[in-house]
């Protein structure tokens, strides 16, 4: 207490009333003006008043002792009690926190794509893959298992590749072609990703898997354009740098160019060059049943009575100026036209064939004696000296056998081999001597020479079908791309080919021709089967049937 | 001198189940709860009882007690229900009107009380910790202070400096000191304004 001029002590006797007059008025006149000594006294009037009014009375000496026992007794139970009300709260606070932020933090690493980076995996492989590591530059030997990074590339110097992508995408890579990975990133738990694949060259079939969520990307880009996908599958095809095709087998995907931004759907095909619009080529769609057609002419003949187009190294490589047609001719284009269908077909002496279907586009027609054909059915064939590229997409009716007789009908893009969509071959009529073919067999094939694509046949003289108008083909001349040998992915990737009229024409058994002696001289695009594997099933020929 | 503890301070160590701090909440009031009891008309048995009932009541109710710094009137309300309780059971015909102020039966002593005491309740807690502190005082302090303030004689300053053997005139003086030494153990035991 601060010493005043008025002391506790003398507030007691004031508040006891032990003051002379003149001494309880010094203090009063004091207490008006000192806060100090009213908060003293006021708390001397507190106790004191507490001290004289208690009258409180103490209970039984027993009742304190049993009421002091009971704690002994429950003490246990309350210490418990408190460290559960005291931690329970915390921790269940605390747990409760953490699982709230470590679930916002996943639900947030999840959502962005590109934080984590994956892998893909060379799966199969058939000849000489080349890969490259991001950065190093330089080309090295692939093997089966491969795991390719981000940034890796990868080239199919002669057989095929299968790469499989971490998020369940499978390429089809062919020959000659290339391929970079140049985004392979997803989020957290792989809930969302960005793939975005280069195509410098060559072939490649996208079997993507479907996206997970609109967070997720997948894009190829090729030089003429870019894939971004929707659907499932597709197949870009770069013909040259200011050219590229693009098919849907299966989804949608988004095709965008320098000057064109579309969707492509399921079975659409559309070439994009580098500065002009989007070219349509004929859809995969399946085809009407067709008109009832019957010819009972002979379709055998040595001479093809198809146009095609001439053979790629007949093909004048000297650019063209932009935006004029120009007839794809051959240096010396010499080819029989064929009635366009819209012509009435002209008999010949060589056998009129007449579609089983109405073409459409550029599809033509095509017959002859089957000279060569791959051991694995898919690749380059040769009839009557002509190169048909047989694809998985491409439905074949009979046996094949060198010196049979097959007729079918292709596609005929620009400057390259007619890609067969369906192929009929003649079965030998009983009591026939059976032409000499040998069955399929690994290694080299025996072809007929000359080799096509080296000039004129003795027989017969290719000619392109098309009239190539102006506006339609944008120029240069397309250089093909190195043969390829699109491989059966069977093991894979589901196969789905177009389901065409399923029944064949009737025709007359075949007249065997006289095929020159097979030589043994290869093609040098043909390929060697390293390890056989499962070939497509084809449908059965259901034999000589009268035509629809 | 023992070290005071304030009322939260010993809620906790209770909580934690520490006797000493049980028996010092029983021994500060004790005297609070019976005479509550006993000033609502019950006899020392039923006091008793209440006394005990209302201590187990706290027992319980530690762990979840939120107003360590109110226990005073924690204690007094639970002991003023639970004398309203036995006075019901023993007085059946006792009006539901008790609770009017004006109704005939709150002219009887204890009813009154319990429905008016409320005013009452500040000096109360205030006497269970002014009796803690002069017992924690001890000595010649605790005899003066009790003669002063607390003897129902009310000896004179001679009756005590006679009692005490101490000078008449020092009486003031060492009143003064240990109402300050009082005053510090009050403030320790957390009692306001000291």
């Amino acid at each position: 207490m601060r010493r005043h001029e008025v002391h506790f002590t003398n507030l007691i006797d004031w508040l006891d009333n032990q003051l002379s007059a003149e001494e309880r008025q010094r203090i009063e006149a004091h207490l008006a003006n000192c806060p100090t000594c009213q908060r003293d006294l006021a708390w001397l009037q507190r106790v004191v008043q507490a001290a004289r009014s208690d009258d409180t009375v103490a209970p039984p000496a027993e009742a304190v002792a049993q009421v002091k026992a009971l704690f002994r007794a429950h003490k246990m139970q309350l210490a418990q009690r408190e460290q559960r009300w005291v931690r329970m709260p915390r921790f269940a606070f605390a747990l409760a926190l953490t699982l709230v932020l470590l679930i916002s933090i996943a639900v947030y690493l999840s959502r962005v794509p590109t934080l984590f980076a994956r892998e893909a995996t060379l799966a199969m492989m058939e000849g000489t893959i080349e890969m490259q590591r991001s950065g190093t530059g330089k080309w090295q030997a692939a093997d089966m298992g491969e795991i390719l990074h981000e940034g890796d590339g990868i080239r199919v110097v002669d057989g095929t590749a299968t790469i499989a992508l971490f998020e369940g995408s499978v390429l089809g890579i062919q020959q000659g072609s290339e391929l970079v990975f140049s985004v392979m990133r997803s989020g957290l738990f792989g809930a969302t990703y960005n793939v975005v694949l280069q195509q410098p060259a060559g072939e490649v079939d996208y079997n993507v898997a479907p996206l997970r969520s609109s967070l997720c990307r997948f894009e190829a880009y090729a030089p003429t354009v870019r894939v971004a996908v929707r659907g499932t599958r597709f197949v870009i095809t770069v013909q040259d740098q200011k050219q590229t095709q693009v098919t849907v087998l299966q989804g949608r995907v988004e095709v965008t160019s320098a000057t064109t931004k579309t969707v492509l759907t399921e079975r659409e095909v559309a070439i994009v060059p580098a500065n002009a619009p989007l070219i349509y080529l004929p859809t995969l769609t399946p085809l009407p049943t067709p008109e009832p057609s019957v010819s009972k002419t002979p379709l055998l003949t040595s001479s093809p009575t198809v146009a095609v187009l001439p053979s790629p190294s007949a093909i004048d490589m000297s650019p063209a100026p932009r935006g004029e047609g120009s007839h794809r001719t051959a240096t010396p284009p010499s080819v029989t036209t064929h009635p366009m269908p819209s012509e009435t077909p002209t008999p010949s002496t060589s056998v009129t064939v007449t579609p089983t279907l109405p073409l459409r586009g550029n599809q033509v027609l095509f017959q002859g004696t089957i000279e060569s054909f791959p051991p694995r059915l898919l690749g380059l064939w040769t009839v009557d000296g002509q190169t048909i590229v047989v694809t998985p997409r491409t439905q074949i009716r009979g046996t094949p056998e060198v010196g049979r007789q097959a007729r079918g009908t292709a596609l005929a893009i620009a400057a390259q081999p007619l890609m067969a969509l369906e192929i009929e071959i003649e079965e030998p009529q009983l009591g026939e001597t059976p032409l000499p073919s040998p069955t399929p067999q690994l290694g080299p094939h025996p072809v007929r020479t000359p080799q096509p694509g080296l000039g004129p046949h003795p027989v017969r003289t290719p000619q392109p079908m098309l009239t190539i108008g102006p506006g339609q083909w944008p120029s240069p001349v397309i250089t093909l791309p190195a043969i390829r040998t699109p491989q059966p992915m069977a093991t894979l990737l589901p196969r789905r080919t177009p389901q065409w009229a399923p029944t064949p024409p009737s025709v007359p058994s075949p007249q065997p021709s006289a095929s020159p002696e097979a030589t043994t001289t290869p093609l040098a695009t043909e390929f060697t089967e390293a390890t056989p594997t499962p070939l497509p099933t084809w449908p059965t020929s259901p034999g000589p049937q009268p035509r629809r | 001198m023992s070290k005071e503890y304030n009322d939260a301070q010993l809620i906790a160590a209770c909580r934690k189940g520490q006797d000493w701090a049980w028996d010092m909440l029983v021994e500060r009031y004790k005297r609070l709860v019976y005479s509550i009891a006993l000033r609502a008309g019950l006899d020392e048995a039923d006091a008793a009882d209440v006394f005990q009932s209302v201590f187990t009541t706290l027992l319980e109710n530690l762990p979840t007690v939120h107003a360590p710094q109110g226990l005073a009137a924690w204690l007094i309300t639970t002991a003023r229900r639970t004398s309203w309780n036995v006075l019901r059971r023993r007085n059946r015909e006792l009006p539901e009107s008790l609770v009017e102020p004006n109704s005939a039966e709150s002219n009887r002593p204890a009813e009154e009380w319990l429905l008016h005491g409320h005013l009452d309740e500040s000096r109360w807690a205030d006497q269970a910790l002014v009796r803690e502190a002069l017992e924690r005082l001890g000595g010649r302090c605790k005899e003066l202070l009790w003669l002063l303030y607390y003897d129902p004689d009310e000896p004179s300053y001679e009756q005590i400096s006679h009692r005490l053997n101490l000078p008449l005139g020092s009486i003031g003086p060492t009143r003064a000191r240990c109402l300050q030494k009082m005053r510090k153990i009050l403030q320790a035991m957390g009692m306001d304004g000291a």
